[in-house]
């Protein structure tokens, strides 16, 4: 009875979590090998999903079906000229497969691969169009991002220091809040204004709580990054837990002559 | 021992604490409640809560507007996103409410094809307990949910869609007609939507979705990221931004929690779980952190001793 590769599957997955985890240890082969059969994999699949669903389904298809068939069959047309019905057929397919405007592809992919250039001293200042062009892009697509995001957190921004509840009175929780918001906002800003005199303006205690501001909001980060990893720790550790050793299980029994008790 | 050489006292140990004794028990600490099966139930969550509201909104519509989730996640951050996919999944397959699931990341194309019918099966098995007639239980592909896999090309795959995302995306991924399928009648752009959740560990991906589709007042926008961005996910919260927020695991875990109370879903154990070995962790780590720096002054205490006797 051969094993499944769903139970392969498992058992290969929590011999390289193993390995990656036998790091913490010490720099090891074991460790070594996994690192570099997982480097490989990933480059592997990055260029096989980049000519299939990138390059295949948004260039060369199209090109090949709505411009070279197109093509190939136009410049054949005059040969089949009157000759019944092969004729019809192939003056039909090149009429319905016209379709010049997809040539234009060819334009932007030709300047595209301009970039290789780079690897040559003489003509490398090409591939310096192509980064140019796409800095330019980014740049004008961020600028314009930036009003999309940050324009209704800098209006969020403004708040109201008393805020005063429907039924009467002043929410006092809200006002709270929004002082301290505020307060941050401005020490931490003021802590970045380099290019006046903080002493002169009395604006040093400012700038120091801003700082501390900060500070506290890098803890807040760093400990949220800690939990982050954790998660992932936990993920693995399920995984070896209530997978990978009940496929040892599996494989022991498939091999013993029965079938998988788990299902593995 | 020599008489010269000098006692060693806890505090010598804790000083010079081998880093591997730390990461062995973190591990021998969180295997306690994997080992044991233990679970806490989770807190509520206001920006969860917030969500779960708001889906709960869009079900009251009488025609109901599609909705799409984005996961843009992979192996590396599944351990805190897929709770939180499986969670937002059942919650709109339970409502009825008709979801497009992409991925705008390479590794998350497989997820795509596995976590909505886990979320359609536990869909199914609820209505099946309430006893639902046989011809309303099953979460129809192509009428409930659909998949689009994963779309190439990150800001520009989000501008096309905006724009006509029948036109830019043309089938699903088993290469059939978007306009096909029934889910797909009335989506044009992101107006069409009437709520994008995007479900994400990478920076800079959100931003992009905030860019093109934007945010009318009828298509709002959620997320759910991993405890790393969560800071940073606080700001596009208070500004009006999102709807809601799931908070990672915890985020997770607590919208299980709504499902279950709410609307009687089984909840997934393993985010539970995963929530309460997370607690664990947390725990000796701040345990750690105070011991080490208790440890820390005592020690400079005792030396500045020393070098006064």
């Amino acid at each position: 009875m051969t094993p499944s590769t769903k139970l392969i599957g498992i058992l290969l997955g929590g011999i390289g979590t193993l390995a990656i985890y036998s790091f913490l240890y010490k720099e090891n082969r074991f460790y070594r090998l996994f690192e570099h059969i997982f480097i490989g994999v990933a480059t592997g699949w990055l260029v096989v999903t980049t000519f299939r669903d990138f390059l295949f389904p948004k260039f060369l298809t199209p090109l090949w079906e709505r411009g070279f068939t197109g093509l190939v069959f136009r410049l054949n047309a005059g040969a089949f000229e009157g000759q019944g019905a092969a004729g019809e057929f192939v003056k039909r397919v090149a009429d319905a497969s016209w379709y010049p405007t997809q040539y234009l592809w060819l334009i932007p992919a030709m300047f595209g691969c301009l970039y290789y250039t780079i690897y040559s001293r003489r003509h490398n200042w090409m591939a310096r169009l192509v980064i140019g062009f796409g800095i330019g892009i980014g740049g004008g697509a961020a600028f314009e991002g930036f009003f999309s995001e940050y324009l209704p957190q800098i209006f969020a921004a403004f708040r109201p220091l008393l805020v005063f509840k429907s039924g009467g009175g002043i929410d006092v929780n809200l006002s709270v809040l929004n002082l301290v918001i505020t307060l941050s906002m401005l020490s931490t800003m003021i802590y970045f204004l380099f290019t006046i005199d903080r002493h002169k303006f009395n604006l040093e205690s400012t700038a120091s709580a801003g700082r501390l501001l900060m500070m506290v909001s890098f803890g807040a980060v760093f400990g949220s990054t800690v939990t982050a990893r954790l998660a992932l720790l936990i993920e693995r550790l399920q995984f070896l837990v209530y997978k990978w050793s009940i496929a040892w299980v599996d494989l022991y029994h498939l091999f013993a002559g029965g079938g998988p008790p788990n299902g593995v | 021992m020599t008489p010269d050489t000098p006692r060693r006292t806890v505090l010598d140990f804790i000083a010079n604490l081998d880093r591997r004794f730390v990461y062995f028990l973190t591990a021998v600490v969180m295997l306690i409640p994997i080992v044991s099966k233990l679970e806490f139930r989770p807190p509520m969550m206001l920006q969860a809560e917030k969500l779960f509201n708001y889906v709960e909104d869009l079900a009251r519509e009488p025609n109901k507007r599609v909705v799409m989730i984005s996961l843009d996640w992979g192996p590396q951050t599944a351990p805190e996103l897929r709770p939180a996919t499986l969670a937002f999944l059942k919650h709109v397959m339970y409502r009825r409410i008709p979801v497009v699931v992409l991925t705008l990341l390479n590794d998350g194309r497989g997820f795509t094809e596995v976590v909505p019918p886990e979320a359609a099966k536990v869909v199914e098995d609820a209505r099946r307990a309430e006893g639902v007639p046989a011809n309303e239980i099953e979460v129809l592909y192509g009428r409930d949910w659909i998949n689009l896999g994963y779309r190439f090309g990150f800001s520009d795959a989000i501008r096309g869609m905006a724009g006509n995302l029948i036109e830019y995306v043309r089938s699903d991924t088993k290469r059939k007609p978007l306009e096909e399928y029934e889910i797909m009648r009335n989506v044009k752009g992101a107006d069409s939507f009437s709520l994008m959740v995007e479900v994400t560990g990478s920076v800079g991906i959100f931003p992009a979705w905030l860019q093109w589709f934007k945010q009318t007042r009828t298509m709002r926008f959620a997320l759910g990221c991993t405890s790393i961005s969560v800071p940073e996910s606080y700001t596009y919260l208070d500004s009006g931004q999102l709807v809601g927020l799931f908070e990672g695991i915890t985020g997770a875990a607590a919208y299980e929690r709504l499902l279950s109370e709410r609307l009687g879903l089984s909840p997934s154990r393993d985010t539970f779980q995963a929530m309460t070995t997370q607690m664990f962790g947390q725990g000796l780590i701040v345990l750690l952190v105070i011991v080490g720096n208790v440890a820390y002054f005592m020690l400079q205490r005792r030396k500045a001793r020393e070098s006064t006797t």
